[in-house]
């Protein structure tokens, strides 16, 4: 995916979870997550892919088996019944198709973002004729994340020298304030002198800018990636419809 | 706030950028009112897939839309904070999601954004923050509109939270409440249920005692969301409040709250 310019990849990743979410099959969803892990495996990501998706999914599924499978009043197949828990073979699978539902979902646009090259996605952005302020918010965004983390480690740091913070709620509360209050206000002392040079070039200019760097779909990418927006759009129209 | 300095400065409200977020927000509106009027029954099962579909679907280019409208009349000054806003939650709510509060605080950058830059300003970071973490954790990213409604709303009471900070929880109860309400049909039919372990045992107990897929995920969210939001929007407050006045002053909604007080 890394090779195909980023909005190929993201209508390819937008179509593969639109459908899986209408289709709502778990053998639909389980194949998607399939396909993800070999695309992973042949980028050589699979472990980065599995991790970041067990992070974000864990906490979900958990969820999904806590609402309908642990609680459940309505399933007959009980499976551990006590006080208000009622486990039940009904409830298992409900919870089951959701999981794999959100696991395909995820997982797609996960990979999708881990194959990405973000400063191509920037670029293509501001290519493609959205407001330059939203390509500056992706750009800036992506590169204060880590800046941000960094300097926060820093801030922490210097403050532990300066004996901030100690135990119990009160410390910790301290602590978190000293270390809250001088992130922001650097980040946002950063912020304004970011404007400043933004004004000077006369951010944002008009339509037509040069670009040094361009981002280019090879000849196949944009009919390839229409067809499969119209299919994806179809096969739901379908889906829905035979769901009504 | 400076103006350009060299461009002269634009005025900014063309008809589209009336008109887009107008309709983004009457997309949500539409996408809330026909999930709660015409899919009660259904979402007990918990498996169906229209109302899925058209709760990712609806929300996210409802958010897209007002985003449309609003991001081009946002001046240089207020863009460049958006993404300080926008790091603050992404850092803390991915921080706070991996453990067992019943909080998500994913949305005290959107806050201290429409609290320094008003309705507009917020309302974008909110979407632009679901967009952009996506890339991160792509289940945020049906919540666009929800957290819309969070930056629009703490612009709208900026000037006042920033006069008496003591009504910065209040106001964050009351937003947290209409965001709650907002939310809670993405959380139900995308994904049947919360995103987190401590908010999905509370539906849990509520689904025990016999209520709807729906009212339980609207219930839990009325429980969390006020006090997450009464804290983002207090921690915010302080926030502001805490930086120099010189820093402070630079942005619309401190300065006219200092016009206010003096």
């Amino acid at each position: 995916m890394a090779r195909l310019h980023p909005f190929t990849g993201l209508a390819f990743a937008g179509s593969a979870a639109l459908v899986s979410l209408a289709a709502d099959r778990w053998w639909l969803s389980l194949a998607i997550v399939a396909a993800c892990l070999v695309l992973a495996r042949r980028r050589g990501i699979t472990r980065r892919l599995a991790g970041t998706a067990a992070a974000v999914l864990a906490p979900l599924w958990l969820s999904q088996l806590l609402v309908h499978a642990v609680f459940d009043r309505t399933g007959s197949h009980v499976l551990i019944a006590g006080g208000p828990v009622r486990l039940t073979v009904e409830g298992l699978t409900t919870a089951g198709g959701l999981g794999l539902r959100v696991a395909a979902f995820a997982t797609v646009f996960l990979l999708y973002s881990l194959t990405l090259d973000r400063y191509a996605l920037v670029r293509a952005l501001d290519q493609s004729g959205v407001p330059a302020q939203f390509g500056y918010i992706v750009a800036a965004t992506l590169a204060l994340v880590p800046a941000t983390l960094e300097r926060a480690a820093a801030i922490s740091q210097a403050q532990a020298v300066r004996g901030v913070g100690g135990r119990g709620p009160a410390g910790r509360l301290a602590a978190a304030r000293m270390l809250a209050v001088p992130l922001v206000l650097a980040s946002l002392q950063d912020a304004t002198e970011r404007s400043v040079s933004l004004q000077l070039r006369g951010f944002p200019a008009g339509p037509k800018r040069t670009q040094y760097v361009t981002v280019s779909a090879r000849g196949w990418e944009r009919p390839v990636a229409a067809v499969v927006l119209c299919t994806a759009a179809a096969l739901v129209a379908v889906l829905l419809a035979g769901a009504r | 706030m400076s103006n350009n300095l060299l461009l002269p400065a634009r005025s900014g409200t063309t008809l589209r950028s009336r008109l887009l977020p107008l309709l983004g927000a009457a997309l949500i509106a539409a996408t809330y009112a026909m999930l709660v009027l015409l899919q009660p029954s259904e979402a007990a099962a918990g498996l169906t897939s229209w109302p899925a579909v058209v709760a990712f679907a609806g929300y996210l280019a409802g958010a897209v839309l007002l985003l449309a409208g609003v991001l081009p009349q946002l001046p240089a000054s207020v863009l460049t904070i958006i993404p300080v806003g926008l790091v603050l939650n992404i850092v803390l709510g991915q921080f706070v999601g991996s453990t067992l509060v019943p909080l998500y605080l994913d949305s005290i950058g959107t806050v201290l954004v429409g609290l320094l830059a008003g309705r507009a300003a917020g309302a974008a970071t909110g979407v632009l923050g679901s967009l952009v973490w996506s890339l991160f954790n792509p289940t945020v990213l049906p919540f666009a509109a929800g957290a819309a409604v969070v930056g629009f709303l703490a612009g709208s009471v900026g000037t006042l939270v920033l006069r008496r900070a003591w009504q910065a929880p209040v106001a964050g109860f009351l937003a947290g409440i209409i965001a709650a309400v907002v939310s809670a049909p993405v959380a139900a039919f995308v994904y049947g249920g919360t995103s987190g372990a401590a908010t999905g045992a509370i539906v849990g107990m509520f689904r025990a005692m016999g209520d709807s897929l729906l009212a339980s995920v609207t219930k839990q969210a009325l429980i969390s969301d006020p006090a997450d939001k009464a804290v983002a929007f207090l921690v915010a407050a302080l926030l502001v409040l805490a930086l120099p006045r010189r820093i402070r002053l630079q942005f619309p909604l401190p300065r006219r709250a200092a016009a206010d007080r003096d």
